[in-house]
């Protein structure tokens, strides 16, 4: 019998051995094609980078485009281009690691690819997952995928401005995911208007120095 | 995934000096929340002009076991509920079904 996922889980631990080390933290981002992982990472550079180490490492299939956008924050980026692969692996992982100075960083954030199945099976050697998803996407993905949001340490709802143009429901959307992972913390907000972003961002800081 | 699949078949067949793969057996865990028909469809494409073209893919789904880090009750997820049938908590480890794994190769 040999266990599929064991090569990339071994080493995603010598990855959270290296960074644990270190006191680094690593935040792995998935969510759709489109729900606002660029956007949020924009964000949290805008206005975490001044009290915060930060880099940035951005899982794309075949353009460099998420990787610009973050440059203009003057933070360390290493794009990991993945071919049309789906996911990201903790191997991509350990070699961009080499290319940041780790002593001298908090914490690394990671853009996965576009995805919500696959990027949820490959361990990355993340301190955490967060999940984002967006209102235009409908109020049924976390019934739909449950094991991201299982796996998933906080949920970003974002497009919360666009609300009034569906017919995405709060309620629905709540329950299911409080069904599929009681009392996973949720936070409402929208990258274009910047509202509930400052509780998400205190949750950010919390998180970096250690205390969720 | 289909890769990784891959490529342990390939070394495997190699260690055990198998040049043609007949059947495989595969496990999926229910949680990976991987489809069957695509993960064929996959392995379709993937063993074309392998040693393994030829080969017959049996796959079996494993559902997904919980188990109350509270009560310590063991029990299977029924309709996604993640919460323990006997206390209610929703405080839970997953004891099976989170795998996928290659349960044997067969060939000559
Ligand atoms: N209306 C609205 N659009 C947004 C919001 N956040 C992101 N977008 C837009 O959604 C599109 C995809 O965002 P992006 O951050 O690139 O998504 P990614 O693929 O997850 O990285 C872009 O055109 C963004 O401008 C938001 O809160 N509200
Ligand atoms: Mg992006
Ligand atoms: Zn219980």
């Amino acid at each position: 019998m040999k266990r599929v996922l064991d090569r990339n889980r071994d080493m995603a631990a010598r990855v959270r051995e290296k960074l644990g080390v270190r006191n680094v933290i690593m935040i792995n981002l998935i969510s759709s094609p489109g729900a606002g992982k660029t956007s949020l990472l924009e964000k949290i550079c805008e206005h975490l980078s001044g009290e915060m180490r930060i880099a940035v490492i951005e899982g794309d299939v075949a353009t460099d485009r998420d990787a610009r956008r973050i440059e203009k924050y003057q933070v360390p980026v290493v794009l990991i281009n993945t071919d049309g692969g789906c996911h990201l692996d903790s191997n991509s992982i350990d070699m961009a690691l080499r290319e940041f100075d780790l002593d001298n960083l908090d914490v690394v954030f990671v853009e996965n690819v576009g995805n919500l199945v696959c990027p949820a099976h490959f361990d990355l050697g993340e301190t955490f997952k967060l999940a984002v998803v967006s209102t235009t996407e409908g109020d049924d993905k976390p019934i739909k995928y449950p094991m991201l949001f299982r796996e998933a340490m906080a949920v970003v709802l974002n497009k919360t401005d666009l609300l009034i143009h569906t017919d995405f429901s709060h309620e629905t959307f709540l329950a299911d995911m409080h069904q599929v992972n009681p009392g996973i913390p949720v936070f409402e907000l929208s990258c274009r208007t910047g509202d509930g972003l400052d509780e998400f961002l205190e949750w950010i800081k919390l998180s970096v120095s250690k205390k969720v | 995934m289909v890769e990784d699949v891959f490529r342990i078949i390939m070394r495997v067949a190699g260690e055990n000096n198998i040049s043609r793969i007949d059947r495989v057996d595969i496990v999926i865990g229910e949680y990976l929340q991987i489809k069957p028909s695509l993960f064929e469809f996959a392995f379709e494409s993937a063993r074309e002009g392998t040693i393994a073209s030829a080969a017959c893919l049996n796959l079996e789904t494993r559902m997904v076991e919980l188990r109350c880090t509270g009560c310590r009750q063991l029990f299977l997820l029924k309709d996604l509920k993640y919460s323990c049938p006997r206390c209610g908590s929703g405080a839970l480890e997953i004891t099976d079904g989170r795998d996928i794994y290659i349960k044997s190769i067969e060939g000559e």
